[in-house]
């Protein structure tokens, strides 16, 4: 099986080589009607594809403007490039430079002799002027599309603190970053993924806090990868993990730019795709999947016990199905006498064994719960009352289900949603623990528990271990896991930053 | 495969195939059992069981909590308790099981220890479970009684005993393990509590009744509630209860209340006797004065202390002295004491330590603080 598989990606490899070996990169001419022609060749059966030509400066030069429609902002173009064009009087018209620096009255504009660029500008809403005589063309920012307005994301809200969630529009939510953070420290490096869609990238990262280490080793990923196209940034996140057949995240996501900085600031690493509301963030520790923005704009005491509810929530969500088998089928004398013999009662008329009742229900409440994410929301009452009264209680009144049963599955899934960011990881490792449950009791979930704690504590994200484990613990290691200590006692930032003191005197006056 | 994918099956074998794990058994396929009477038949001397059972033919959320009796006789007592699978669809389970009742019968002319076998044995049987001596004639008639405050008989029993022992320090719950250890430690006999019947509102319920004596695994006689206190005293077993006593000139009656109580015993070896000195440190709150209101001064309660302790240390002796007399087994645990402490001493002692026992000098010192006085408004 492995050795196939090798095979295979050493024959998808070659491929590329060859690939890349074929493109050489075409060079602009001096004529402008032969310019026009390859880029039109280019965009061939593409047809808001928009040419116009301009005769300027008292008509000693020729030139033509090529941009997308629907992609520009017409009024750009028309007040700041066609208008000055006609009405230019420059003498001196045998380089782009002149039109660059004394006509065109526009802020982004870059000159070019690549035609690949050209290509990837034009179809980006920029539009690219050539002129007759010149080996060069001007790319000039005129992006004008329209993108969704400035929402509070939808899974990830808060009581308190910033509305503003990412939208599909790069240049939008890198502006929503900048904005925060007013000084140079924040660099904000392109990159471009996809061999067909050369999706924009962007890396976001604070200078001097940054690990230096982690940041070349998130380039040297990046580029390994060779896709043809990436439309959501969990391209990237399967594409550059850690241990890829982990159910684990190793790599965070967020839709709010304030959870974004907040990031950045401990000196981890921001990647911006565009076409994406969700920005990835890196390296990600295991307690995250537990953290919320929100835990850091609200009282520590408050914030400290929803962190604490939401670890045990996932525990229960893991291991409450198990324990009830392995305490139902296997270990009778665990169980106080009064709740023994009412679960007894229970049981006594159901026609199925507990396990498998366990794992239909489970089914059953997968089912709702997936239903309930894929339907309109204008239905979503109907699903609530079918699945609690006919589910629930018809099928306890019928005896189909014992009554505690619904209570264990019940339990599972509303602390399955606490932590959404372990969505997968709960579905599968419920399972196992559930079989094994099954086959050998209290033996068997000690053991998958085992299993999946040597498995987390193994998990590394960039070479961070994800659950930092030190022979000793320190303080100031808990200070910001199960527990939110107040903001004047989180001096140092977490362990693979580069600078780790965050205040010095522990910003407390 | 490589070695170490080898190396994982194999660890992976062991840990699921050699771990001895019990088998899966839903709860429809068992009959929840609470408490076992033990009897003899007089006709073929067989052992004739009486289980409770929890009814579960209507559901509990229905009709509420019910107990069954089951009864089966065999020639030993596991055949006895397969025996009764004739009469029920499915197997007894023992895993909730709370009391064993004994009749006296049985006590008195059986080793208790080959009662107890079976039950330490059984994977299923646990060895919390109380051990009890019935009063009456058989103890399967302990099922029998109104329960008054639980619906199953065995957990109404197995409550009182629990509680009695905190509340009026009469009886103390024996677990079978402690029986066990009573039966086979040197030097010390095995003391069961006892319960039997008593009449309450015209109905007949259950009622824990002191303590009973053994000596060499047989049942010897009973101590009564009024005895047994001072005996649980002796053995550091008191949690609390009420030391009633006269005082003010005779005519009054003084309540005092147990709040904490600590024994420690000694002995001393000299001119080839052994004397045992039984130390109790009592603190206690004053509860009750019956008489008509007056404060008590300092001087009172001083007097009051020194009445208690005397009496205390009068019935604790009294008690120990009839124990010496009456039965002649060393329910106090004396000789095991000097078996810890000096086992030369006791390899002498051993052969003949009944006679010992019997004409042992025991001095009991008593200590009682009043802590409080629940002063009258």
């Amino acid at each position: 099986m492995g050795r196939f598989f090798k095979k295979k990606q050493n024959l998808s490899s070659n491929k590329n080589e060859s690939t890349n070996e074929t493109t050489d990169k075409p060079v602009l001419f001096d004529s402008l009607d032969k310019n026009v022609e390859t880029i039109s060749e280019l965009f061939k059966d593409v047809d808001i594809l928009r040419l116009k030509y301009i005769n300027c400066c008292d008509r000693r030069l020729t030139c033509c403007i090529i941009f997308c429609d629907g992609m520009v902002d017409q009024s750009v173009i028309n007040e700041s490039i066609i208008n000055p064009l006609m009405l230019s009087s420059v003498k001196d018209t045998d380089s782009v430079y002149t039109l660059m620096t004394q006509v065109i009255q526009i802020g982004g504009m870059k000159e070019t002799d690549n035609v690949d660029e050209i290509v990837e500008a034009i179809a980006y809403g920029d539009t690219v002027l050539f002129a007759e005589g010149l080996g060069q063309a001007i790319i000039l920012d005129t992006k004008g599309f329209q993108s969704r307005p400035i929402n509070e994301p939808e899974n990830e809200k808060n009581l308190s603190g910033s509305r503003e969630g990412f939208t599909e529009s790069l240049l939008v939510n890198l502006s929503m970053i900048r904005r925060r953070v007013l000084t140079s420290e924040l660099k904000m490096k392109s990159y471009t993924i996809g061999r067909r869609t050369k999706t924009k990238a962007y890396i976001c990262y604070m200078d001097g806090l940054v690990n230096k280490q982690i940041l070349s080793e998130l380039y040297r990923r990046l580029d390994k990868i060779d896709i043809d196209a990436v439309l959501d940034t969990n391209y990237i996140t399967e594409l550059i993990h850690d241990s890829p057949w982990s159910p684990f995240r190793t790599i965070g996501y967020t839709e709010r730019p304030d959870a974004v900085v907040g990031k950045l600031l401990e000196g981890r690493i921001a990647i911006f795709l565009d076409g994406s509301p969700a920005v990835l963030t890196l390296p990600y520790l295991f307690i995250e999947n537990f953290q919320s923005s929100e835990d850091y704009y609200l009282n520590f005491y408050y914030t400290s016990f929803s962190r604490m509810v939401r670890i045990i929530g996932f525990f229960l969500s893991v291991i409450v199905p198990s324990v009830y088998i392995a305490a139902v089928a296997f270990h009778h004398e665990m169980m106080p006498l009064q709740l023994f013999i009412n679960i007894t009662s229970e049981r006594q008329t159901v026609p199925l064994p507990a396990s498998l009742e366990a794992l239909i229900m489970l089914f059953v409440f997968d089912i709702l719960r997936e239903t309930g994410v894929r339907m309109p929301s204008n239905i979503g009452q109907t699903l609530s009352i079918v699945g609690a009264l006919v589910i629930g209680q018809a099928a306890v009144e019928a005896k189909l289900v014992a009554a505690p049963m619904i209570i264990v599955v019940a339990l599972t899934g509303i602390t399955g949603l606490l932590t959404p960011k372990l969505n997968s990881p709960i579905v599968y490792i419920r399972l196992m623990l559930l079989l094994l449950a099954t086959a050998f009791g209290f033996y068997g979930i000690i053991l998958g528990v085992s299993c999946v704690l040597i498995h987390i504590i193994n998990l590394r994200s960039f070479g961070v271990p994800q659950l930092t484990i030190s022979g000793k613990l320190r303080f100031q290691d808990i200070k910001d896991t199960v527990i939110r200590a107040p903001w004047w006692m989180m001096i140092l930032r977490p362990g693979f930053a580069e600078d780790r003191v965050r205040s010095k005197e522990g910003g407390k006056s | 495969m490589n070695k170490k994918g080898k190396c994982f099956i194999i660890v992976l074998l062991m840990l699921f195939l050699l771990c001895g794990c019990q088998g899966y058994r839903g709860l429809d396929e068992m009959v929840i059992v609470t408490g076992i009477a033990i009897d003899k038949t007089p006709e073929n001397d067989n052992y004739r069981l009486t289980f409770e059972i929890v009814d579960l033919t209507v559901p509990v959320k229905e009709m509420g909590l019910k107990g069954q009796v089951i009864e089966s006789e065999g020639k030993t007592l596991f055949d006895a308790v397969r025996n009764a699978k004739k009469r029920i669809t499915k197997k007894l389970y023992f895993g909730q099981a709370q009391i064993i009742i004994v009749s006296q019968e049985i006590a008195r002319n059986e080793d208790v220890g080959i009662i107890i076998d079976w039950f330490l044995r059984d994977v299923e049987c646990r060895e919390t479970m109380c051990f009890i001596i019935s009063q009456e004639e058989t103890a399967r008639e302990m099922f029998e009684i109104e329960a008054l405050t639980h619906p199953l008989v065995s957990t109404e029993i197995n409550n009182i005993l629990e509680l009695d022992q905190e509340v009026t320090s009469t009886t103390l719950c024996v677990e079978l393990y402690k029986a066990f250890g009573g039966l086979h430690s040197e030097g010390e006999e095995l003391a069961l509590p006892v319960i039997h019947k008593a009449i309450n509102n015209g109905k007949t319920v259950g009622e824990t009744n002191g303590m009973a004596v053994f000596k060499d695994n047989k049942l010897v006689g009973f101590l009564p509630p009024n005895e047994s206190k001072y005996y649980l005293f002796a053995i550091d077993e008191v949690k609390g209860g009420i030391l009633t006593l006269s005082a003010f000139g005779e005519e009054h009656n003084i309540s005092l209340e147990i709040f904490e109580n600590k024994t420690g015993a000694s002995f001393d070896y000299k001119d080839g006797k052994v004397k045992v000195t039984v130390k109790t440190d009592t603190t206690v709150y004053l509860g009750e004065v019956m008489r008509p209101y007056a404060p008590m001064d300092e001087k009172e309660i001083n007097e009051l202390e020194d009445i208690a302790k005397s009496e205390l240390k009068k019935n604790i002796s009294n008690s120990i002295k009839k124990v010496q007399s009456e039965f002649g087994a060393d329910i106090y645990g004396f000789g095991n004491m000097i078996y810890k402490k000096d086992i030369k001493l006791w390899k002498q002692l051993a052969e003949n330590w009944e006679e010992h026992f019997r004409t042992l000098e025991v001095e009991v010192e008593s200590e009682i603080e009043i802590a409080n006085t629940a002063s009258l408004k």
